[in-house]
């Protein structure tokens, strides 16, 4: 690795890092905090609702049963929508600054005039992002353990749950940088590059919601970011997902081994 | 020694107009001027040159290795300063210095100083808050501070103020006398008459003409002007060698082809009452080129 580019990378990404994983574990505790106060009350009044029930499927990924069980709504942090904005924003912004942000920038003239190859500046600054990854994740889990134990020790998780949720998240996290990266290296236009991502994510977020009123939905079920990243399952059944890992993971590596391939056999240069 | 080598390097690209069949030989130490109207091609060949882009045919060297395959080995040993230059609006002068020796594994901050005070540049002044000038400047100092075997310069004195351009030229000079080669894009014909050993031209991608400067001058008409004693000589037959462009009463003015010996010796015994006759015209000889009248 090359000690100049992982600075400049450092440099670019700490303030979104640390704006990202403030809000995460602000979000989370607070949601860990206030959530089980009104656990009776959902599982009483909201499940009786039907549509209502079926968007908290959409969004946990899984079927309730008629009252919201302590998983699920430890759960419910992990899943909700503004954590998964905040934490998939970062994947987008991280992910989409090279090569597509260089070159919308003019600045890729500046750094490939420089002694280093495309693929040392793939892997470094792949690091730095998985560095920056981690460190916003880890926020998240710390902010929820934290207002989990203000409302009773007995609420933070333990080790192994955040473990299997950290290592979901972790790979939901990865499969849709791998994905905004893939199209970066395809573009030269950052804010079309983060457009197009910003559709396939809600794209893939509709399914999930779809799935629970509409039928044919459920053939796109493969596509939803939902279906391998249930946080209220691996919660009530204490078991690994590994499936749903091998899919996340697998798909990072695929992805993030196009985007590799592209970036490095694709002319560049300010246009 | 051949610094840079290209035969008939071709590139395409997009809706634009790239090069073609370009072969280009730059010798070891010399100023290379190269030299095009917007759009001829220039940045497309040094993008190909330091393998940005790759080659659609033909072949690029520089400094013996081939600029697609072995770009990076190239670049340790080449400056480079883009057209369009853009940095990293957070550096300042003084990080970026720093940042670039720490991607290039030197401590260019000395050197850096030194060509900072050269073109007096406040190094502690971020570049969002820098005029074009002063990055420009920023630009030039980053490109020369590691002392490169090879600058490449696209249009450098673009927003550099005459006294910069003077200072910069000086500087360029000196290094190709110490064995550096300049490669140096412009489209500004007096800088490159001025400054380059050599000069290739390119017109819509294609190499026109490749000469020492010393060649072109010698190629290029120098403007005459003969004014007559007396209005009967008004009359004689004008050599094929000049072409009038004005005949005024007893004055003659127009552009010499070839030797001024042979319009001295023409002139001798004619009755003449005054004569001058004017340093090579380039500037003529390089609208030639540039418009379309040169060989291609």
């Amino acid at each position: 690795m090359n000690h100049g580019l992982v600075g400049k990378s450092i440099r670019e990404l700490w303030p979104a890092t640390v704006m990202c994983g403030l809000l995460a574990a602000v979000f989370e505790g607070l949601v860990a905090f206030i959530l089980p106060r009104f656990q009776a009350q959902m599982g009483a009044q909201i499940l009786e609702m039907e549509f209502v029930r079926r968007v908290i499927e959409g969004m946990l990924g899984t079927r309730i049963a008629d009252q919201l069980g302590p998983e699920i709504i430890r759960s419910i942090p992990w899943a909700h929508p503004i954590m998964l904005a905040l934490v998939l924003a970062h994947a987008v912004i991280c992910c989409t600054r090279m090569p597509a942000g260089e070159v919308d920038r003019g600045t890729i003239d500046i750094a490939l005039g420089l002694p280093i190859s495309r693929w040392q500046w793939m892997w470094t600054d792949t690091v730095v992002w998985i560095g920056s990854a981690l460190i916003v994740i880890v926020m998240a889990v710390i902010g929820n353990a934290v207002g989990s134990s203000i409302v009773s020790k007995d609420r933070v998780m333990g080790l192994h749950q955040a473990g299997m949720i950290f290592a979901n998240l972790l790979g939901l996290y990865l499969a849709v940088g791998a994905g905004a990266w893939l199209i970066s290296s395809l573009g030269n236009r950052r804010g079309k590059v983060i457009t197009t991502v910003f559709v396939l994510i809600v794209a893939s977020f509709l399914v999930s919601y779809l799935e629970q009123f509409w039928e044919p939905a459920r053939y796109a079920g493969w596509f939803s970011a939902l279906s391998y990243y249930r946080p209220a399952e691996v919660l009530r059944s204490g078991q690994w997902p590994v499936r749903d890992l091998c899919v996340l993971y697998g798909a990072s590596t695929v992805l993030w081994g196009c985007a590799a391939a592209v970036f490095i056999r694709r002319d560049l240069c300010t246009t | 020694m051949t610094i840079i080598q290209t035969h008939q390097l071709t590139r395409t690209y997009g809706r634009h107009r790239g090069i073609e069949g370009l072969g280009l030989d730059v010798p070891r130490g010399s100023v290379y001027g190269f030299l095009g109207p917007n759009g001829a091609g220039k940045t497309t060949a040094i993008r190909v040159l330091l393998g940005f882009l790759k080659p659609s045919q033909g072949s690029a060297r520089v400094l013996g290795r081939d600029c697609w395959r072995e770009g990076q080995t190239i670049r340790q040993d080449v400056g480079y300063l883009p057209g369009d230059l853009r940095l990293y609006p957070w550096m300042t002068g003084e990080s970026a210095l720093r940042w670039i020796g720490r991607v290039r594994g030197l401590d260019l901050m000395p050197h850096g100083r030194e060509l900072s005070d050269e073109f007096v540049l406040d190094l502690s002044r971020r570049v969002s808050q820098m005029s074009r000038g002063t990055r420009q400047k920023l630009g030039l100092v980053l490109a020369m501070a590691h002392a490169p075997k090879l600058l490449v310069l696209d249009e450098p004195t673009t927003s550099l103020d005459p006294i910069m351009q003077q200072r910069l030229h000086r500087r360029l000079r000196a290094g190709a006398d110490g064995g550096q080669t300049v490669f140096f894009s412009s489209h500004s014909l007096s800088e490159v008459d001025r400054l380059c050993d050599r000069v290739a031209i390119v017109r819509e991608g294609k190499l026109v003409t490749e000469q020492t400067l010393a060649t072109l001058r010698e190629q290029a008409g120098h403007w005459v002007t003969v004014r007559w004693r007396d209005e009967k000589s008004v009359g004689i037959e004008p050599p094929a060698f000049l072409r009038l462009m004005q005949r005024e009463g007893r004055t003659w003015a127009g552009e010499l082809d070839g030797p001024v010996e042979r319009f001295v010796s023409w002139l001798e015994g004619k009755p003449i009452e005054d004569l001058s006759i004017g340093p090579p015209d380039l500037e003529t000889l390089f609208h030639h080129y540039y418009e379309g009248g040169g060989d291609t």
